[in-house]
């Protein structure tokens, strides 16, 4: 049984047949290959962000910033807490040195006052 | 309900000062020639403490700063006699009639008076000592609060010129009055 080819066979067969290439298809191919590449490359230069746009740039910046800032700032800290330390050492020392002169002085005139009291 | 806030709102400075509240002593200073205030709290005496040396008599005073709470001096000069108020000073008086706080010395010579108050504590210890020392031209006030252990204060006698305190704290109940000194007779 044989089949006849329909319309629908015919235009396969036109379709899918052997044709030979023209001389410049492989230019032209290869011409368009760099065309794509070029636009690609265009298109990548053109998304890329600036630099103070870019996560990762901020967070160097901030690292650098930090690690700048807090030792000054841990050693400032320091400083402050001493300076506030030696004021309240010497605020202590005064203190002491006034209970004792008042203590001193109420010694002398309770003595004072026995021995007048004596006589 | 908003009494209640109000009033709680009110003692919270009283509270904080821990006992007297040093501010009504300012108008004694109004027309003092030179002052010394003394405010010592808290982490400000711990942080003095730290200041104190590391000889045997720095451990002695470590030792009897780390049981303060609280340190506080008003110390007022006058140019001329009559420049403030003895009445100034009523407040703390006042303060220290109430509560539990033993007048143990009083002595007046002339312009000069001293007072000295303790605060007998359970196990012998004090809770805080006040002086007053009045004369002419001069008005200083000393007021310790905290715990001062009484071998501390023995240890420290020498040293700060503390007056040696024998025996129990808690029999230092009498006032200690000195009668006014008679005056040489010509």
């Amino acid at each position: 049984m044989e089949f006849e080819p329909t319309k629908l066979d015919q235009n396969l067969k036109r379709a899918l047949r052997r044709e030979v290439p023209s001389a410049d298809f492989a230019a032209r191919v290869l011409a368009q290959a760099a065309a794509l590449e070029k636009k690609v490359l265009a298109e990548r230069t053109l998304i890329v962000l600036p630099v103070w746009r870019k996560p990762a740039a901020w967070a160097i910046a901030a690292g650098i910033t930090l690690a700048a800032i807090i030792p000054a700032g841990v050693s400032e800290y320091r400083k402050s807490e001493e300076r506030k330390a030696m004021q309240a050492g010497r605020q202590l020392a005064l203190a002491l040195n006034i209970t004792r002169m008042q203590l001193q002085k109420t010694r002398e005139r309770l003595q004072k006052a026995s021995k007048q009291h004596a006589l | 309900m908003k009494k209640l806030i109000l009033l709680t709102l009110l003692a919270l400075p009283l509270a904080a000062q821990d006992g007297f509240d040093f501010k009504t002593l300012d108008k004694l200073g109004t027309n003092s020639k030179n002052h010394t205030n003394v405010t010592l709290d808290g982490d400000m005496l711990k942080m003095a403490a730290g200041f104190l040396g590391s000889g045997k008599d720095s451990a002695d005073l470590k030792a009897l700063v780390g049981g303060l709470k609280g340190i506080y001096i008003r110390s007022f000069e006058f140019a001329n006699k009559g420049m403030y108020s003895p009445a100034d000073l009523e407040p703390l008086r006042n303060y220290l009639k109430q509560g539990k706080w033993n007048k143990i010395v009083e002595s007046k010579e002339d312009d000069e008076i001293s007072e000295i108050y303790l605060l007998p504590q359970a196990g012998g210890t004090l809770g805080g000592v006040a002086i007053i020392a009045v004369e002419a031209r001069e008005v200083t006030v000393v007021y310790i609060n905290g715990t001062l252990r009484q071998e501390d204060i023995v240890k420290l006698s020498g040293t700060m010129g503390i007056p040696e305190i024998r025996g129990d704290l808690g029999n230092l109940k009498k006032i200690e009055k000195i009668p006014t000194p008679k005056k040489e007779e010509d």
